[in-house]
């Protein structure tokens, strides 16, 4: 997975990308050194959590597409596999619609190794 | 030659910068943010030290060097933008800007000056609430800081002016109802506060403040409003509703909802919506809030700037500003045009 992770930072010019678990378990990781994948993966997943219970505190049954945040150092990428997460870290302001394709292919090849 | 020392001075502070922003990327303590918002006022970033001062004080209220702190930068931020309101209005003396002026010196003490502002406030345009307002708030002000209950009484008499001449601003409505129970005219003061939140159910400050008063009239101590609601001259909540109307008008828009720094939804707007239910959103947005400033400050990309979250025919943006944090609901797809839509309105706005 970690070779798919690595090939989609390459394809989508994107700092760094990671699998994580609902509860912050990190499944794969292809980031750069100055990033820790555990650190990531923890906070990253208590904020998923929080906002998508929060969201579904507000009555709201339908499923997250993904989501972006916006730092000022940054930017996050997360888009929800059902029993994972995908996460992004690209540059601020960067725009992935521009290499949707890619990361739609990095999310399929994850998805049929998870389900393998 | 001081060109060289200058150059040298920038040098060093942009290395104690980077290496302030390093310690608090690492660990966002009182220590670290008191040292990144002192080096953020030191290299021009007076915005951000703000934001970074506005963070820690949610994550240590009871921090003293952060509260002095946070107090000490406003000033310094309200004094520079004094002189860039001055500056304006060598060309333009509208009533907005007079009264900005007038604000703007009360929070940095020069009471002085508020008065001169005022008083051409009172001569270009003469009996309109704005300009009562205007007056009643400098006295509120001066009153806070001389005890005198002359200045008190001033301040009452413009701020009921300025309540006659328009009865449904929230913000005339609110100063009124605290001046008059600093006199200890409880009732009224209760009719006013009870105004307020059959206009804006949703407020937290009108609830708190019938707390306090029923509480005070109970009790009756010495001094009952000193601290707790002195700065609500400060809160541009009137501009608040402007920008919730200026909101409404974003393709799709289902809600939004206005946090102020503290963290609490102040202002809110809702219309029907297929995806949320949000007449009770106020809990669910506040942890969004919480978790989108505290948890991204942890993984080490900087601060909090925005979240957008997209289902296949709903949106929601989370948007940090200097004084105050955004939340709003959208059916339909904007992608990440939503984000920049609500910024360019907000920065377009008189709250801005």
């Amino acid at each position: 997975m970690r070779e798919i992770l690595q090939q989609l930072n390459e394809n989508a010019d994107i700092l760094g990308s990671i699998v994580i678990t609902p509860d912050g378990i990190m499944v794969a990781a292809a980031l750069q050194p100055d990033l820790e994948e555990e650190k990531i993966a923890a906070f990253t997943s208590s904020l998923l959590l929080t906002l998508k219970k929060s969201l579904q505190q507000l009555n709201n049954s339908g499923s997250m597409s993904f989501c972006t945040i916006n730092s000022t150092e940054g930017k996050l990428i997360f888009f929800d596999l059902e029993n994972s997460f995908l996460v992004l870290v690209s540059r601020p302001n960067a725009q992935i619609t521009s290499c949707m394709e890619e990361i739609n292919h990095a999310i399929t090849e994850i998805q049929n190794r998870r389900v393998a | 030659m001081i060109y060289i020392i200058s150059g040298i001075f920038t040098s060093i502070t942009r290395w104690q910068l980077r290496q302030a922003l390093n310690n608090y990327k690492k660990s966002s303590g009182p220590r670290q943010s008191l040292q990144l918002a002192r080096l953020l006022m030191k290299s021009g970033s007076g915005t951000q030290a703000v934001r970074v001062l506005t963070l820690a004080k949610r994550h240590y209220p009871e921090h003293k060097r952060i509260q002095r702190a946070y107090r000490t930068t406003k000033r310094q931020q309200a004094s520079r933008a004094l002189k860039r309101v001055e500056r304006r209005l060598e060309h333009d003396r509208t009533l907005r800007l007079l009264s900005k002026a007038c604000d703007l010196c009360c929070a940095t003490q020069q009471y002085d000056k508020a008065t001169g502002f005022a008083d051409e406030a009172t001569k270009l345009y003469p009996d309109n609430w704005q300009t009562h307002f205007i007056l009643g708030k400098l006295y509120f002000q001066r009153s806070n800081k001389s005890r005198s209950s002359d200045d008190h009484e001033q301040a009452i008499t413009h701020i009921d002016r300025a309540y006659q001449l328009n009865p449904d601003d929230y913000d005339v409505l609110l100063l009124l109802a605290i001046s008059l129970a600093r006199v200890e005219e409880y009732g009224v003061a209760l009719e006013i506060a009870g105004r307020i939140i059959e206009l804006w159910p949703e407020d937290p400050r009108a609830s708190q403040l019938v707390r306090h008063v029923e509480q005070v009239r109970d009790s009756s101590p010495d001094g009952p409003f000193e601290n707790e609601f002195n700065d609500v001259v400060d809160s541009p909540t009137n501009q608040f509703d402007t920008l919730l109307d200026q909101l409404r008008r974003v393709e799709g828009q289902s809600g939004a909802f206005i946090i102020d720094a503290e963290g609490a939804v102040i202002r809110s707007s809702a219309q029907e919506s297929d995806n949320f239910t949000l007449s009770e959103a106020q809990g669910p947005i506040e942890s969004m809030i919480r978790a989108c400033h505290v948890e991204v400050s942890r993984i080490g990309i900087g601060q909090f700037q925005s979240c957008l979250i997209c289902g296949i025919d709903w949106q929601v943006l989370v948007r940090s500003f200097d004084l105050f944090d955004l939340v709003v609901f959208c059916e339909g797809s904007h992608g990440e045009e939503l984000d920049s839509e609500i910024s360019d309105l907000v920065e377009n706005s008189a709250i801005a």
